[in-house]
C-alpha cells in the first residue's frame, strides 16, 4: 500500500489503521445499501437544485455567504452544466438495532477511493469464497474519462495536506492508466481563463479539459479573490468535478431541509432526526450529537452524553451562540462487531458516481464517532448467503 | 538496489519504531536516486543511551547524515519526511516541465527534498550492514525546511510544504513501554518550530524529559522546558492555516481549521 498505492498514512500515533480482516456483508445487505445510496443520491441532487434557486434555504442550512453569492451565478447555466458534470458522493451507513442508519453524505470532497478499491483486491485472495464489490476508483475513472477524453486534466488540492495529496495522486495514477494527461496544482491561480482559449495551465499553457477539485469549497472561498477561485463556480467551459453546488449538501445542516421538501423519503427514513441547536430541549442534550456544519473527519462531532460536563457546556454554548454553524442530530447507537482488536463500530461509506452505487470505503472505530484514527477495512461480499 | 529494497532497509520489520517511517519519499525514488553511490557522512560520536530518543530537526539531507552517524553509535534512524518531491506525473521526468515553448524549465518546488531522497539511497548500503539491535533507540529525522523558505509560493510552483503533528510520532506511553524516558532535540537554533513544539509539549505533559543539543558538537544535551505558544503565536498559526497554508490532520493546534476531505 505504501509504495504502490500512494497510501502513506497507515500509522496514526501508536495505531496501525489498516484492519487485519475484511468486513463481510451478505449480498442481500450489500444490495440494500446500494439501493439506499442511489435513492439518497437522487434525492440529494434534487434538493440541491431546489436550494440553488432559494437563497433562504442556503442561509438556513449555514452555507457561508461567499459560497451562496458564488453559487447564485450558476443558476442560469444549470441545464447546460448538468450535462457536463460528473458527481461523486459517499453516504455513511451504520448498522443499528433497528436497521441501517445514514449519518451523513460526504458530498464535496469524499475520500477513501484507494482504500475502497485496492484493499479488497489485496485481501480477497485470502478469502476466495467471498467477492469484491465494484471498484469506486474504476467507476470514478470511467466517469472522468467520458468528460475529459482529450486535453489535460488539472488535479487541484490544498497545499500541505498529505492526506489530500494521497487522494489526488491516486486520481492521477487512475487517469494515467487511462492515458489521460494530468497535472497536480495547488491553487486555482495556477489556471488561466479566457473566453477565447477556455482554461489553460499557467506553467506551460496546456489546455485544461477538466478540473478535479479535491479542495473543500469552503476553503476555496477563503482564498484571495485574485487567485481566481470564483472561476471554478462560474465556468461553463469545462467540467469541475465535484461541481461546487456540492457545498449545499456538504453542510451538516442539509437535513433540516427535509422538513421543507416532501420529496426525500429515503433521507427521512434513514437519517436520525436533526434540529437546529436552538430547538433541542435543555434537559435532553444527552440524546443529541452536535456537528459543525463543515466538519469532515469527526473532529467536530460531539456526542453530548459522552462529554465531561464542562466540555459539554462549552460545546452547547458554542452551538447556541452560532446556531447556523451547527446541527443537532439525534444520537443513535451503532452496533458493535467483534474483531481481534475488541468490539469495533462499523461505518460503511457507499460511493455513488453519477447516481449509481460504486463500491464502499469501510472504517471501524473503537467508539461511536468515526474519526480520523478509525481503522480502514476492505469490504467483501458473501454471495452464498441470501 | 531497487526502491523496494531501500524502503525495506529503512523500515526493518524487527524494529518497534519502523511503523513511524514515512513512506512518502520512498514512493518517488527515481533511477538517479537509486544510482547514488557515494553519500559521505561525517563522524559524530554520541553515547548510546537506551532511555533516549532523538529528534533531529535539521535542514534538508543533514537529517539523513545525523541518522546514519548515530546509527554507527547504535541508534536506529527513522525518516519522518512528509513532503512529496514533485508534481510531474512521471517520476523519471522530474525537474523538467515545458514552458509553452520548446525550452524545458526546471519544475519549481517550495521545498527541495530531492537531496534527501539521494541521501536515503546513498546511505542505504551502510544502514543495511549496520547490524542495528532490535532494542536500538530511535532517531526521528525531520527537515527543518518543511514549512518552506517562502511564505507564499507563486502560482505554478509545486507547493509541497509540510508539517508534523503528534500523530506522526509514538506517544509518551509507547516510549515508556520501550524504556524511553527522555527526548533530545537536535537542531541548530534554540527556537523550536511551532508545529514540532506542539509534539514536544504533548510528550512533556506526559512526563517525558526534553533536552536540546546542537548537531555535530560535543554531546552534552541541556535540559529544556518547552513553553506553550503565546496567544499571539497561536493566532499567527491560526491565520497561517486558515488562509492558504495548512491545517492539522486531526484539527490540532487549536483545531481552528477543518481537516481533510471526508
Amino acid at each position: 500500500m505504501h509504495l504502490r498505492y500512494n497510501k502513506w498514512d497507515t500509522q496514526v500515533g501508536d495505531k496501525n489503521v489498516l484492519s487485519e480482516h475484511p468486513v463481510v456483508l451478505p449480498i442481500r445487505e450489500w444490495n440494500v445499501l446500494r439501493s439506499f445510496a442511489e435513492l439518497l443520491a437522487s434525492e440529494t441532487t434534487f434538493l440541491e437544485s431546489i436550494s440553488l434557486d432559494t437563497s433562504r434555504f442556503q442561509s438556513f442550512i449555514g452555507v457561508p455567504r461567499a459560497i451562496s453569492e458564488a453559487l447564485a451565478s450558476q443558476e442560469q447555466r444549470q441545464p447546460e452544466m448538468n450535462s457536463r458534470r460528473a458527481r461523486m458522493m459517499r453516504f455513511d451507513f451504520h448498522p443499528t438495532a433497528s436497521g441501517w442508519c445514514v449519518s451523513e453524505v460526504n458530498s464535496d470532497v469524499p475520500g477513501g477511493w484507494r482504500e475502497g478499491s485496492s484493499l479488497q483486491q489485496l485481501y480477497q485472495p485470502f478469502y476466495k469464497v467471498l467477492d469484491c464489490p465494484e471498484s469506486p476508483l474504476d467507476a470514478w475513472g470511467r466517469a472522468v474519462e467520458l468528460l475529459a477524453h482529450e486535453g489535460h486534466v488539472a488535479l487541484l488540492s490544498a497545499p500541505g495536506y498529505l492526506e489530500d495529496e494521497q487522494v489526488v495522486r491516486t486520481f492521477m495514477s487512475e487517469l494515467q492508466g487511462r492515458q489521460i494527461p494530468c497535472s497536480i496544482i495547488k491553487t486555482p491561480a495556477a489556471l488561466e481563463w479566457s473566453s477565447e482559449h477556455g482554461c489553460k495551465l499557467v506553467t506551460n499553457g496546456r489546455r485544461v479539459s477538466a478540473v478535479i477539485r479535491f479542495y473543500q469549497v469552503e476553503w476555496l472561498c477563503a482564498l484571495p479573490e485574485d487567485t481566481g477561485w470564483k472561476k471554478l463556480f462560474h465556468t461553463s467551459a469545462i467540467p469541475v468535478i465535484n461541481p461546487t453546488v456540492s457545498a449545499i449538501s456538504e453542510s451538516k445542516r442539509f437535513p433540516l431541509l427535509f422538513n421543507e421538501a416532501m420529496e426525500c423519503p429515503t433521507w427521512r427514513s434513514l437519517m436520525p432526526e436533526c434540529r437546529d441547536p436552538r430547538e433541542a430541549a435543555a434537559a435532553d442534550w444527552d440524546q443529541w450529537v452536535l456537528k459543525a456544519c463543515y466538519s469532515n473527519t469527526g473532529d467536530q462531532v460531539h456526542i453530548c452524553g459522552a462529554l465531561a460536563q464542562k466540555e459539554k457546556q462549552r460545546v452547547i454554548k458554542e452551538a447556541q451562540r452560532h446556531p447556523l454553524r451547527w446541527v443537532a442530530q439525534r444520537r443513535f447507537e451503532t452496533r458493535a462487531v467483534e474483531t481481534c482488536r475488541g468490539p469495533m463500530y462499523p461505518c460503511i461509506g457507499v460511493f455513488t458516481v453519477n447516481g449509481r452505487a460504486a463500491g464502499a470505503y469501510v472504517r471501524l472505530s473503537d467508539g461511536q464517532v468515526t474519526g480520523s484514527s478509525a481503522v480502514e477495512a476492505p469490504l467483501l461480499i458473501d454471495s452464498s448467503v441470501t | 538496489m531497487t526502491g523496494d529494497e531501500i524502503y525495506e532497509i529503512w523500515r526493518p520489520s524487527a524494529s518497534p519504531w519502523s511503523p513511524w517511517v514515512k513512506p512518502v519519499l520512498f514512493s518517488f525514488l527515481r533511477e538517479q536516486d537509486l544510482a547514488t553511490a557515494n553519500y559521505s557522512v561525517p563522524p559524530w560520536r554520541v553515547p548510546l543511551e537506551l532511555d533516549t530518543a532523538i529528534v533531529a530537526d535539521v535542514p534538508g539531507a543533514e537529517g539523513v547524515s545525523i541518522g546514519i552517524a548515530l546509527c554507527r553509535d547504535g541508534y536506529i534512524p527513522i525518516p519522518v519526511y512528509n513532503a512529496c518531491p514533485f508534481a510531474t506525473p512521471i517520476p523519471d521526468f522530474v525537474s523538467i516541465v515545458h514552458s509553452g515553448t520548446d525550452t524545458p524549465v526546471p519544475e519549481r518546488v517550495a521545498v527541495d527534498v530531492l537531496p534527501i531522497m539521494s541521501a536515503l539511497c546513498g546511505t542505504a548500503q551502510e544502514l543495511a550492514t549496520a547490524n542495528i539491535s532490535g532494542s536500538a533507540p530511535p532517531v526521528f529525522m525531520l527537515d527543518s525546511n518543511r514549512r518552506g523558505l517562502i511564505a507564499h509560493p507563486d502560482p505554478g510552483w509545486f507547493d509541497n510544504r509540510s508539517f508534523v503533528t503528534v500523530t506522526d510520532f509514538p506517544s509518551a506511553q509507547f516510549f515508556r513501554q520501550h524504556g524511553i524516558s527522555k527526548i533530545v532535540l537536535v537542531q541548530e537554533s534554540s527556537k523550536v518550530d511551532g508545529n514540532l513544539k506542539e509534539v514536544l509539549l504533548a510528550w512533556q505533559k506526559e512526563g517525558m524529559a526534553i533536552a536540546q543539543q546542537e548537531p555535530w558538537e560535543l554531546w552534552a544535551p541541556r535540559p529544556v522546558k518547552i513553553e506553550g505558544s503565546s496567544i499571539f503565536s497561536r493566532a499567527w498559526e491560526w491565520l497561517n492555516r486558515a488562509f492558504g497554508y495548512r491545517r492539522n490532520a486531526l484539527g490540532g493546534f487549536g483545531g481552528v481549521v477543518p481537516p481533510s476531505g471526508g
